[in-house]
């Protein structure tokens, strides 16, 4: 294949990994708390959804920040439910998912019955670097995208730093590992959780929104496509931390970028195959991952 | 002694302290005076009151009334966050490091600020440190420090946080000898440089190595005040134990052959200290009772009686309907799953078994009928415990049983879960000590825990009953009220190892009271082994 067929699939993977870093980053701050939030994929759709409404009003930026208020709306009730009123963790996450991939189809019909054109709206518009992105392979790479791909970067940045110099950070890790010493110490063990599920909630309804205002500029029903799901996958391959959720967000960003961008090179196998790839790979990846991290939870828990 | 002003601006002073939990009156009336730059010891059995005391000066719990004050202001802490600040800190028995955190960032995890300063946070602790001479590794994750390393860095922790007054909750109850007196160094050094230190214990030895002042506690009730160096070890062990009711007479029953052996028993667990050589026989016909401060072994010892735990070395024997036997080895595991002797084989040999938390043997989801059902397999190999006995004389009606031991209500189809902790506790006495055929052996910790005076009667009743009729009873307890209220012998353990072997008649306050803070049982001055670490 051509030298501009790999840029434009490392290219488009950059791109594609944005909404899953995103969401990502947030999901690393509820595992580290010691939760889980199996609601992404709903929190994602409802973000993906509202973005587009609110993208149709105002605005692209107005797009973004309606999902990141849809997630955190549903993740206020998930905290409500699962730590006030004690319902199941997953239970409640699945029916998020659930609740919002419903949802969100049914409030799109009201809204856009069938038959009608579907309604499209502005992307966030790129920022010219000038010269930089015409530079050759670097330029359209890392010069050429779009500033959602810079925002996620960013917050990968402000992720670490929150983890390592606050307060926050430190409780975080505190409750997740060891809430009973955690609230002995006087952290506040129910407010440091809910507060990770809010952070993850805003941050998956952000990552739906750039799915759609970010590169689509349309919603379809099922628009995220498991895609959160793929997050938690990437989040427990990266063991919650900045970097290694970067590392397997781009992993399956890349080979879901090479499936669609190769469906066009005549490599004489079936599409279906390429299609698959992404979501082979992040299994056989996850667990060889979880393999070593057992094998080095069970190294720290006998006795020395 | 005198005392600087500022020093007077630190002393605490609670005033007629009571704390009730609903019905249960823990401490009541009790004024107590912490001043600076000295160890002043809490000393008390357990449930005496030492930890509601100190929960309540360290602002975890609120006094039911009274007054407290610190340095003549009066000092009523919200929480323990509020304590902290006025400089009165906790901590507690089973610390409160979060193991991933190292040192510097469990100091630094509690705050205001939303950034954390590491290394400003590291040269503090580094300073406190030095003052307290102590050496811990403040970079390393705390779950990675020994228990002592981990202790002195709390201790550490909560001095850089500001406390002046430290209440330090049995911090000696998992520390070996060594250990012991190196943390009383550093005690005594930061008392030198003006700390308050609250210490609970209930070893009367370190009470003599270490404090000056001395708060005795017995049910609740404050029992002495004062200076610790006028007091003899003897005096406080009378005081701790309080004084015991007249005992009532009890019937001649003929004592038997040996049901329930124990030779040269050594068991290990992390919850209790480690049995090292414990010789212990039990008669057909007679009640014998396990005293002991908690963590002296005794624990361990029914668990290894039971077959919970299978001992390292030793045999523990029961002669029943057919002779059990546990043979300690390095291979006991491989041996039990060999189909050794276990807890099963040993219950199939007439084995009944209180444990001391209820909750090891009762199934809440299952229903009363099923909950009597459920071990008594004794007669027949699986005893399906859905189906109605019939006819069995060994499990009486369930409705019958139920009510000869008042567990309300006596329906055989609730749940066990439905029931109150005490008929809980009445519902496992009838399972045990119920049935129709007599126990060979009777194993029960803390039988009456959590029962009215006349359930509690009751049970020992009943216990003392099926030793007239040739059973093995051992009572073990931490409460030495219901030890002597049945016990024919009291059979005293501390350190893992029995101390005391006394029949009831010579069972007086003061030798149980020396015998379970592991005084020599003469008033003899003490060796000086204990003044100074072993080398």
């Amino acid at each position: 294949m051509s030298v501009e067929l790999w840029v434009a699939i490392i290219a488009g993977a950059l791109a594609l990994a944005a909404p899953l870093v995103l969401a990502g980053i947030g999901e690393g701050f509820v595992e580290r708390a010691g939760r889980i939030n199996l609601g992404i994929e709903g929190m994602m759709i409802m973000g993906a959804l509202t973005g587009v409404w609110a993208g149709s009003l105002a605005g692209p930026l107005a797009g973004l920040v309606a999902g990141l208020l849809v997630g955190l709306v549903l993740a206020v009730v998930m905290n409500l439910l699962v730590y006030r009123l004690h319902a199941n963790e997953i239970v409640i996450g699945l029916g998020i998912t659930m609740l919002g991939l419903g949802l969100s189809t049914y409030l799109y019909q009201l809204w856009v019955p069938s038959g009608q054109t579907n309604v499209a709206v502005a992307t966030v518009p790129r920022v010219d670097l000038g010269p930089l992105s015409e530079l050759p392979v670097v330029g359209p790479i890392l010069f050429g995208q779009s500033p959602l791909v810079y925002l996620a970067v960013v917050l990968l940045v402000v992720a670490w730093a929150v983890m390592r110099f606050t307060r926050f950070g430190l409780a975080v890790r505190a409750v997740g590992t060891d809430p009973a010493s955690a609230a002995l110490r006087g952290v506040r063990v129910e407010r440091t959780g809910a507060s990770a599920l809010l952070i993850g909630g805003a941050l998956a309804g952000l990552g739906g929104a750039v799915i759609t205002v970010g590169t689509i500029g349309s919603f379809t029903p099922d628009i995220t496509a498991g895609r959160g799901y793929i997050v938690l996958a990437v989040v427990i391959m990266g063991r919650s931390r900045p970097i290694g959720i970067a590392l397997g967000a781009l992993l399956f960003a890349f080979l879901q970028s090479f499936a669609l961008l190769s469906q066009s090179t005549s490599l004489q196998l079936p599409s279906e195959l390429y299609q698959s790839l992404p979501y082979l790979v992040t299994l056989v990846v996850l667990v060889i991952t979880s393999r070593s991290q057992m094998r080095r939870l069970f190294k720290t828990v006998r006795p020395a | 002694m005198t005392i600087s002003p500022q020093e007077a601006g630190r002393v605490v002073e609670a005033r007629s302290v009571s704390k009730s939990y609903g019905p249960v009156r823990a401490l009541h009336e009790v004024s107590i005076t912490v001043r600076p730059g000295a160890v002043h010891a809490l000393v008390g059995e357990n449930g005496a009151g030492k930890s509601t005391l100190a929960k309540v000066l360290a602002g975890i719990e609120p006094p039911s009334s009274g007054a407290i004050s610190l340095g003549g202001v009066p000092y009523v802490p919200r929480d323990r966050a509020e304590a902290k600040r006025r400089g009165v800190n906790m901590v507690p028995q089973q610390l409160s490091l979060v193991g991933e955190l190292s040192l510097v960032e469990n100091y630094l995890v509690v705050g205001s600020r939303p950034f954390v300063n590491r290394r400003s946070a590291r040269s503090l602790l580094a300073a406190t440190l030095d003052r307290a001479r102590v050496e811990v590794d403040l970079d390393a994750p705390t779950a990675s420090l020994t228990h002592s390393h981990r202790q002195l860095g709390e201790i550490v922790v909560a001095l850089a946080e500001g406390a002046h007054t430290l209440i330090l909750d049995e911090p000696t109850a998992s520390l070996g000898p060594l250990e012991v007196g190196g943390l009383f160094e550093h005690l005594r050094s930061l008392c030198e440089l003006g700390t308050a230190i609250v210490l609970i214990t209930h070893r009367l030895d370190e009470v003599r190595q270490v404090a000056d002042d001395l708060t005795v506690l017995s049910h609740g009730l404050e029992v002495h005040h004062g200076s610790a160096t006028g007091l003899r070890p003897t005096e406080i062990a009378r005081l701790m134990v309080g004084e015991l009711p007249e005992l009532a007479p009890r019937a001649a029953r003929t004592r038997g052959a040996v049901t329930l052996r124990a030779e040269a028993v050594v068991a290990q667990s992390t919850r209790d200290a480690r049995l090292d050589g414990v010789d212990l026989a039990v008669h057909a016909g007679e009640v014998v009772g396990l005293a002991g401060v908690a963590g002296s072994g005794q624990n361990l010892l029914l668990d290894v009686l039971a077959g919970f735990v299978p001992p390292r070395s030793g045999t523990v024997t029961l002669e029943g309907s057919r002779t059990v036997t546990i043979t300690g080895s390095r291979a006991s595991t491989a041996a039990a799953e060999r189909g050794g002797a276990t807890a099963s084989t040993l219950r199939a040999a007439g084995l009944a078994w209180i444990p001391e938390d209820r909750r090891d043997a009762v199934v809440p989801t299952m229903s009363l009928r099923e909950n009597l059902a459920v071990y008594s397999s004794s007669r027949g190999r699986r005893a399906d415990a859905r189906s109605r006995p019939q006819g069995s004389d060994d499990v009486s009606a369930p409705a019958d049983r139920l009510a000869a031991f008042d567990v309300r209500p006596p329906r055989p189809e609730l749940l066990a879960a439905g029931l109150s902790g005490g008929n809980q506790q009445k519902l496992l006495a009838a399972r045990e000590l119920g049935a129709a055929k007599t126990p060979n052996a009777v194993l029960a910790y803390g039988p009456t825990q959590g029962l009215d005076l006349r359930a509690a009667q009751a049970i020992r009743e009943r216990l003392v009953d099926l030793a007239a009729d040739g059973a093995a009873v051992l009572v073990a307890s931490h409460d030495l009220e219901e030890v002597l209220g049945v016990a024919d012998r009291v059979v005293v353990m501390f350190g893992g190892r029995i101390v005391a072997d006394l029949p009831i008649a010579e069972a007086t306050t003061e030798r149980l009271g020396r015998a379970m803070a592991g005084l020599p049982a003469d008033d003899t001055p003490r060796p000086a082994i204990s003044e100074e670490p072993a080398p």
